[in-house]
């Protein structure tokens, strides 16, 4: 990604005509910071969802828990993903990339739940998700 | 959210068979690796969690059933890890500042912002070791519950204490290895090795730290919240 040494690069910005153009895309520093403050907002909101939702005590966590803190997690990660690793602005091949990882491994988590688990109970409310397989009598 | 900066939305294409610069599309292909790598770790959690014990009328508290969020959390010392987790939002923040100085050609900026990085970097490191110290004096290591969930009272699964140290041990040796590189980075930066035309390296060391970073994210919440 080296472009054409400018003659001059101290502190002020390049004064070759398309070096701004061609090495600076992507959020403006607002946008950085709008980020940063959702993040930290998701977070707060994240650490009080168990309290929320469960009273703590149950053997796994219900559905209704995983959802709620699996969506904010996701939601995190995805404003990292595309603001900071700025696969908003590049180019889509990158974010295919990650896409594939991401199915390649689901796949395999799903054989491994269904190939070793069994088919799953997914309790919303109660006792959380569990596996017939691994239920006693 | 269309605050993005009004140039041409890409740079121009690299000279490559892709039109993408070699070393971004390995730090990429990398990244995927990782994904991989801690997809298996998380997974393997998930699974051996699902298929441990669950409680029953007839036996309330069965041989190697997990250990209940009541029960752990209060060792885990889920607030000072929040607080980590927030250092390393933070982090990234500064980080991403790091790559817009250069951008801009602002070298001191650079600097400085890969400082507050280091800094943040070390003390989330300082923060992990200081926790993992503690856990050890409650009882919780690699293959050790603290001694009122071990063998001889409620029998949980130990399974637990190791995948906790596996998901986070692995992710504090990335968090390190990131330090150590991020040091490198602050030296060269400081002796004005980046310009505003060839900062390649920081961009791709960006990449890197906020994927440890988005890795935290989703381990603080399986780990620690579920």
């Amino acid at each position: 990604m080296s472009e054409h040494a400018p003659a001059a690069d101290a502190s002020a910005p390049d004064a070759h005509p398309n070096a701004h153009a061609s090495t600076h895309h992507g959020p403006t520093v607002k946008a950085y910071w709008i980020v940063f403050v959702l993040l930290a907002v998701l977070t707060l909101v994240e650490i009080q969802i168990p309290t929320m939702i469960d009273a703590g005590d149950r053997a796994r966590p219900s559905g209704m828990l995983v959802i709620g803190l699996m969506v904010t997690a996701l939601i995190k990660a995805g404003l990292v993903a595309a603001f900071y690793m700025h696969l908003k602005y590049d180019s889509r091949t990158y974010t295919y990339m990650m896409i594939v990882a991401t199915i390649v491994i689901m796949f395999f988590l799903w054989l491994l739940t269904w190939g070793t688990v069994g088919p799953l109970d997914f309790d919303l409310f109660s006792s959380g998700m569990t596996s017939i397989a691994s239920r006693s009598a | 959210m269309s605050a993005h900066v009004d140039a041409p939305a890409l740079a121009a294409p690299a000279a490559t068979a892709t039109g993408l610069p070699s070393r971004k599309l390995a730090v990429w292909l990398f990244l995927g690796s990782e994904i991989l790598f801690f997809s298996a770790l998380i997974f393997s959690y998930i699974v051996l969690r699902m298929t441990s014990p669950l409680p029953t009328p007839a036996d309330p508290n069965p041989v190697g059933m997990w250990p209940t969020p009541h029960e752990i959390q209060h060792i885990l010392n889920i607030p000072l890890t929040a607080l980590n987790t927030f250092l390393l939002i933070v982090s990234s923040v500064s980080v991403v500042m790091a790559l817009d100085a250069v951008q801009k050609g602002n070298k001191k900026a650079l600097t400085r912002w890969l400082g507050v990085t280091l800094v943040l970097g070390i003390t989330f490191l300082s923060i992990q070791g200081y926790e993992y110290v503690k856990l050890e004096d409650h009882g919780l290591w690699f293959n050790r519950l603290p001694d009122e969930l071990g063998p001889q009272h409620l029998n949980r699964n130990v399974l637990m204490a190791t995948t906790f140290f596996a998901m986070t041990g692995f992710h504090g040796m990335h968090v390190l290895a990131g330090v150590i590189m991020l040091l490198i980075f602050f030296v060269k930066a400081k002796l004005g090795l980046y310009t505003q035309s060839d900062h390649e390296g920081i961009e791709l060391f960006g990449l890197y730290w906020h994927f440890v970073d988005l890795v935290w994210i989703i381990l603080f919440t399986i780990v620690y919240l579920l």
